[in-house]
């Protein structure tokens, strides 16, 4: 009985052979062109140009990375496209930073992309997203010869490393995530192509998913600040910078920590934001004795007024524009009952007064008297 | 009529079988299907915790009335041969039905996100082997595949740690913020995920210590529940209202957030070890099938598992159309509610039969 069974075990394997379906094969690690960046452009309201690159394994190649670029409306129809040109097959499954040209991102069309590359399971939602300063395309063609190759470079640009912390450093979800909550606008880093180099110039904020204004580094800070990241690294901070007597602080490893209360009263909101820094003192320029207690309590005194004023200047600019990067009235939502009308937000925005105190601590000025 | 049983189930068993059968595919969805209630949905699963213990009582309590019997016997004694006959065989195609949808469910998810490429028949063939594999040896060693599979996917829990750092804790408030037919909806949709511990009223019998299965039992639901609300409030927590109604597996989304220097995409070995969860839920309904089976048959025998597995092949590849199966897979887990609900009438039948047996001495 038994070897009947294993006969005809063995004759159907034999026999079922000719029912397997003529398959693409999957392709081997190095016919696959894994695309790390993309960049987008503007070309008109249907057409976008998307620019591709995919690192070249291939020790013979004179180059060490592949650029395709193509006009399409869609970005898997060019994904298409791309696969046609290039010798592998093409995927999105290493796709490590998606850039959009600051046109297509004005025109509101990034969104759409963001929301294509959300949806698709071959991308992570850990991929990076950012906002370039007239052409994204250049930046990928463009020759880096000091770096390893551009994959490389740009990935690592956007990794979030311990100086550029004032930077949102946006993912996928991220961006997806303050685009559909309605307390929030969605920001990301913005880079500019200046001496051969990426240089990361400030945020790009978006309302209503258009971008609409470019934050400067110095107001990067009070984002992250007030998003409530923990780390600073370095604030370089001028006290007094009209006159002449002006002194400069740099602050190290500052620990920050921002707390957002409010009033609770939707018709007239207060908001108070309370910051705190820790931090030491790496480098000073001024008329102050650092090895005196009450002139170093005097000086964190004036750093505190400093940042008061800096986030101050930057809460009446997102005033004016009616922007909220940060999520000002996120306790407001926790007392609300019913879904959280998106024009609230502004409305709120434009009627509350902000009270700002600062707490600066210097732990310590270095190892010089 | 009773067939010989054995008891071989003890205390761990119990607990692990309640735990492993329970999760299956829902907890991938779970943020997706308790979306109706928004950003207060992460409560949920110690309400569900709660309505589980509650409806665990009548099934435990019918189960000790008639020891040595499970439900196909209970059925039959308390409605007569035929009537119960007809009750088994309608839990055969249930359970049958479920074994279809979670595999179904599985291999479409495998499908869109790890293998696009491939067709699923392979993989199919595969999984129901591999459950047919894990009944053939009863009920003890679907119990020990519980028990395996709980250390081999329980760590998945891990990888919720990135989405708490990214999350924002304040959006566990306002806790009540939904209207009374959200709230419905959201329970009608989510307590799909609990379906499971039903199955406790089929493999009681072979419990060692039946007056403590109800404790067991209730510690595998409290397990489940554990891990239920660790999913819930991190996915609360990371997600905006608008991405936990839209996205279907936000689980999916929570292991993409993990950042880790060795290995990328744990999104891919999540779906890959999450097979063993689908095999514990599989297993555990073909085997109650093959009981059911059984006891229609009033025989005893190996062949009814792959007479089953042959069935349930043949169901998930019925030339159907995809809205037919989608709905089918859909709402047998609606039917789970009334077998949950079922004991509760078993034991008003139960105290009138014994009144009238009372009567008639």
């Amino acid at each position: 009985m038994k070897t009947k069974v294993i006969i005809l075990g063995i004759c159907s394997i034999i026999v079922l052979c000719g029912c397997t379906q003529q398959m693409m094969n999957q392709p081997s690690l190095e016919k696959l062109g894994m695309i790390s960046v993309i960049a987008v452009d503007y070309v008109d309201d249907d057409t976008m140009k998307m620019t591709v690159i995919m690192p070249q394994p291939a020790v013979e190649a004179m180059k060490h990375t592949q650029v395709f670029s193509i006009e399409t409306d869609m970005i898997h129809k060019g994904i298409v496209e791309i696969s046609a040109k290039a010798d592998k097959t093409v995927t999105l499954r290493q796709l490590r930073v998606v850039m959009f040209s600051e046109e297509f991102a004005k025109k509101g069309k990034m969104k759409e992309v963001v929301d294509y590359l959300y949806k698709d399971t071959e991308v992570r939602s850990n991929t990076f997203v950012a906002v370039v300063k007239d052409s994204a395309e250049e930046l990928l063609t463009s020759e880096y010869p000091d770096k390893q190759n551009t994959s490389v470079y740009i990935n690592n640009l956007f990794q979030p490393r311990m100086y550029t912390y004032f930077s949102p450093f946006t993912t996928v979800h991220e961006f997806i995530y303050d685009q559909t909550n309605p307390l929030l606008d969605a920001i990301t880093p913005y880079v500019e192509l200046k001496n051969g180099l990426i240089n990361i110039e400030g945020i790009a904020a978006f309302k209503d998913g258009d971008l609409s204004y470019v934050f400067t580094q110095q107001e990067g800070k009070s984002i992250q600040i007030l998003r409530g990241q923990n780390n600073l690294s370095v604030l370089a901070v001028t006290l007094d910078k009209d006159s002449s007597d002006k002194e400069k602080v740099v602050l190290e490893f500052i620990r920050s920590k921002a707390k957002i209360k409010s009033n609770h009263d939707l018709a007239s909101p207060k908001i108070k934001i309370s910051l705190k820094f820790e931090g030491t003192l790496s480098e000073y320029e001024g008329e102050k004795d650092l090895a005196n207690k009450t002139e170093l309590a005097s000086l964190e005194k004036e750093i505190s007024k400093n940042i008061e004023d800096d986030v101050r200047g930057f809460l009446q600019k997102c005033q004016e524009l009616s922007i909220d990067p940060v999520g000002l009235f996120e306790s407001y939502r926790m007392q609300y009952k019913g879904d959280w009308p998106s024009d609230l937000t502004d409305q709120l925005l434009a009627k509350a007064e902000f009270e700002i105190v600062a707490e600066t601590e210097v732990l310590s000025t270095g190892t010089l008297k | 009529m009773d067939v010989t049983k054995k008891k071989v189930l003890n205390g761990y068993h119990v607990v692990f079988l309640v735990q492993n059968i329970m999760i299956g595919m829902a907890l991938l969805s779970l943020n997706n299907t308790l979306s109706p209630v928004g950003y207060s949905q992460w409560w949920f699963p110690i309400l569900f915790g709660i309505i589980a213990n509650i409806t665990l009582i009548p099934m435990v309590w019918i189960a000790l009335q008639y020891k040595d019997d499970d439900l196909f016997d209970i059925h039959e004694k308390l409605f007569g041969k035929w009537i119960g006959k007809l009750l088994n065989s309608l839990l055969i195609i249930y359970a049958i039905v479920l074994f279809a949808a979670v595999i179904n469910t599985y291999l479409d998810l495998v499908q869109i996100s790890a293998l696009q490429d491939r067709t699923r028949i392979g993989h199919l063939i595969l999984i129901i082997l591999l459950a047919v594999f894990i009944v053939k040896g009863g009920i003890k060693s679907i119990a020990r595949f519980c028990i395996l599979t709980f250390f081999l996917t329980g760590w998945l829990i891990y990888f919720l740690r990135w989405g708490i750092a990214q999350g924002e804790i304040s959006h566990l408030l306002p806790l009540f913020n939904f209207t009374a037919s959200e709230f419905l909806d959201a329970t009608k949709k989510g307590y799909t995920s609990m379906v499971g511990y039903e199955i406790l009223m089929v493999f009681f019998p072979y419990i060692i210590h039946p007056k403590k299965a109800f404790k067991h039992a209730s510690l595998g639901i409290w397990l489940t529940v554990f891990f239920y609300l660790c999913t819930a409030i991190v996915g609360v927590m990371y997600f905006s209202e608008w991405q936990l109604k839209h996205l279907f597996y936000p689980v999916l989304k929570l292991f993409q957030a993990v950042d880790l220097s060795f290995v990328e995409r744990i999104d891919t070995l999540g779906i890959t070890i999450w097979v063993f969860l689908i095999l514990t839920t599989a297993g555990g309904y073909l085997w109650m099938a093959k009981k059911g089976i059984d006891s229609v048959r009033n025989k005893n025998s190996q062949y009814h598992i792959y007479g089953m597995a042959v069935f349930a092949f043949i169901v998930l590849n019925l030339p159907v159309s995809k809205v037919f199966q989608t709905t089918l897979y859909e709402n047998v887990f609606y039917v789970s509610y009334g077998v949950i609900l079922w004991p509760i009438i078993l034991c008003f039948i139960h105290f009138l039969r014994k009144k009238k047996i009372e009567v008639i001495k």
